[in-house]
């Protein structure tokens, strides 16, 4: 879908946290995030889903380098971040910024918003004149909609949307290509929520900005995503367009979290055929042997004990990980969330 | 046996409704000043029926739970009355509260790792239920919370009953919640956000075994949720709340392809969809709710409703009946919204 090429590219990205153990015992390995590979755009957004302790929010913070990945490769415009050095890496940061789940935590309570906001241009961009400052930050402030006139308020002071909107101008100033959102809409209301996903469209419109969106809500990434990928222990189980995955998934794991989700019909609701998933995510910590969904997949075969799958390519820009993956959809017999255009 | 004695306590003065509440008005002094957390609200809840209550944070949802299971904190104060199966429960003292209380009408609550106390062992926890209410002998109070834990669908109870809550997963300690909420098969479950603080998979388990504990006891069920999806999914009748008042009232499928109050029908547009391939802008609310310390003289929602008139900020429009049991609080009608 583009020529260009990508703003960042991630290979087979790992992210082990070792954990304490006794002085003979074999030390043990958390794989949060266990060889991802993904290209992201300029312009584009790309949605990751999956439940809690999936390392959706490791796999953010390795990207930036806020964790150091164990291994694998994280290339900014083509450079692999590892080459940079610090100064380099500080200067790129620029460009890439994070908003995060709980607004009012992620602000600090002693500065005033126009503190807050302008911080990031006296990191990056110490020398710039006052007035300028001032004048970048009321801008700033006006194009996520917060009144400049609250400059010198405080962050308790703020609803949680307008927090959640304090984060993403502090974000914003620096004129970034890519924001992360980890959970960005979560905490916050259901008409709320709505009005901080049309901003961050509108910005994303404004500026080409790349968008990286983690979160668990399906809806919310329906909506926001071009692509998506579903995690699952910390491996990518699916990766395509949206339309695609929503429409047509193949992975098991994709079929049951579309089917449990709950749709605002209660006729739709009712008659849908749920595929329910039994007990709970395995530990990351003792995965479980071949593919790592097989404990809780209904049609697990004997294979998928024995050998872990790879991801194959179902379409061009559509992979899954599964063994199951071209008789998934006879097997489950997925309720495919029917389609209503706009209209209502 | 015990639970012959238990079927013919539970149908005592079966005229009257399960639950009706009246007038009920909620306020908590603060520092800032009185909040009207909860403004004039009455409703009825049968036998059996699972009620929804929607709205978002601050609407006032489950401080009308709180003033049912009177279980405010030491500022607020309720007015009004609470009627569960014709006896006035409002105001009553903590002792008689606790025999109704766990036996008659339970509760969960959102988060099980701040309910479950964690020094006790699950076995514990749910045979005190037991020990407490029904005076049942320790032995067979275990016996029977190892049964309910079956029910729930907790592999090996065995094992579980002498686990800590910290050793269970999220989905499993709202099972235990459950367990311990059903285990007198009370006539009324309240359950405030059971599933928001879990993953979809887990909250459409829940949400099963709700329904399933449901149909094999007969319990009537008021379930809180700022989520739609698990109304439109579980809930017989609907209650929308807007600034502490019920604003709409009727039969599901009524609320969620007929609905008449302006607030549904923003919230209903303003979530995004599954099954919705929106590329545009989703519609939103603008603005924000009001504040409960200073609510205003009018219609709470007039200054984020599209379709304010001057009639509507002078005085709160009151709950009109436009149906057999479908009410709405707005004073203009439905063929007035063009939406």
């Amino acid at each position: 879908m583009n020529t260009k090429p990508p703003l960042m590219s991630v290979r087979d990205l790992r992210v082990h946290f070792p954990l304490p153990s006794g002085l003979f015992a074999e030390t043990r390995l958390v794989k949060a995030v266990d060889g991802v590979s993904f290209d992201l755009y300029a312009g584009e957004t790309l949605g990751i889903v999956g439940e809690s302790g999936c390392g959706k929010s490791t796999l953010g913070r390795a990207v930036l380098r806020l964790i150091a990945p164990t291994a694998g490769r994280v290339a900014w415009l083509g450079k692999d971040l590892k080459e940079s050095d610090k100064r380099q890496m500080r200067a790129l940061r620029q460009d890439m910024q994070i908003i995060f789940q709980d607004p009012l935590a992620a602000l600090d309570p002693r500065m005033t918003v126009g503190a807050i906001i302008a911080e990031p241009l006296d990191t990056f961009e110490p020398n710039l004149p006052k007035a300028v400052r001032e004048a970048r930050v009321a801008e700033t402030m006006q194009r996520v909609g917060l009144s400049p006139a609250q400059i010198n308020r405080y962050a308790h002071e703020f609803s949680g949307g307008q927090c959640q909107r304090i984060g993403i101008a502090r974000a914003m100033i620096l004129k970034p290509k890519l924001i992360i959102c980890d959970e960005p809409v979560s905490a916050l209301d259901v008409s709320i929520q709505a009005q901080i996903v049309n901003l961050l469209r509108k910005l994303q419109r404004e500026e080409n900005l790349a968008l990286i969106f983690i979160s668990h809500n399906l809806a919310v990434v329906r909506l926001i995503s071009n692509r998506v990928m579903v995690l699952y222990l910390g491996k990518v189980a699916e990766l395509a367009d949206r339309d695609e995955i929503y429409r047509n998934p193949r992975h098991p794991y994709t079929q049951a979290l579309l089917s449990a989700v709950p749709v605002p019909d209660p006729d739709f609701e009712r008659s849908k055929k749920r595929i329910s998933l039994t007990g709970d995510l395995p530990s990351p910590i003792n995965p479980p042997s071949g593919c790592v969904f097989r404990t809780r997949c209904p049609i697990a075969i004997d294979q998928c004990a024995e050998q872990a799958p790879s991801l194959e390519a179902v379409t061009d820009s559509h992979t899954v990980s599964c063994h199951r993956w071209t008789e998934s959809i006879q097997l489950l017999e997925p309720t495919v969330p029917k389609v209503t255009t706009a209209a209502s | 046996m015990s639970t012959e004695v238990l079927e013919q306590s539970r149908w005592t003065n079966s005229g009257a409704p399960l639950l009706q509440v009246a007038g009920l008005e909620t306020r908590f002094t603060t520092p800032d000043g009185t909040v009207n957390a909860v403004n004039g609200v009455s409703f009825t809840v049968s036998r059996g029926e699972t009620i929804g209550i929607v709205g978002e944070s601050g609407s006032g949802k489950s401080q009308v739970l709180m003033s049912i299971m009177g279980l405010l904190p030491q500022n607020g104060c309720s007015t009004g009355s609470v009627k569960f199966d014709g006896q006035e429960i409002l105001g009553q003292s903590r002792d008689k509260l606790n025999e109704i209380r766990g036996t008659r009408m339970a509760m969960i609550f959102q988060d099980p790792m701040t309910a479950l106390n964690p020094y006790l062992t699950i076995g514990r926890q749910l045979t005190e239920v037991l020990t407490f209410h029904r005076h049942t002998h320790e032995a067979l109070a275990l016996e029977q919370a190892r049964e309910i834990l079956e029910q729930v669908h907790i592999p090996e109870p065995d094992k579980r009953l002498n686990m800590y809550p910290h050793e269970l997963s999220g989905g499993m300690r709202q099972r235990v919640m459950i367990a311990m909420g059903m285990l007198c098969r009370p006539d009324l479950l309240i359950a405030d956000e059971p599933t928001t603080a879990l993953d979809v998979t887990i909250q459409a388990e829940i949400l099963g075994l709700l329904a399933e504990q449901q149909a094999a006891t007969g319990t009537a069920i008021i379930l809180v949720t700022h989520d739609l999806g698990v109304v439109a999914q579980l809930c017989d009748r609907v209650f929308v709340m807007y600034a502490g008042r019920l604003v709409e009232q009727g039969d599901v499928r009524q609320i969620f392809y007929d609905p008449q109050h302006p607030y549904t029908r923003a919230l209903l547009h303003s979530m995004p969809r599954l099954d919705d391939d929106v590329t545009g802008d989703l519609p939103t609310i603008g603005g924000q709710p009001p504040n409960l310390a200073r609510l205003p003289r009018g219609c709470a929602f007039a200054e984020r409703c599209d379709y304010c008139l001057d009639d509507c900020l002078g005085a709160v429009p009151p709950l009109r009946q436009i149906g057999p049991a479908r009410w709405t609080a707005c004073r203009r009608d439905a063929s007035e919204l063009t939406a």
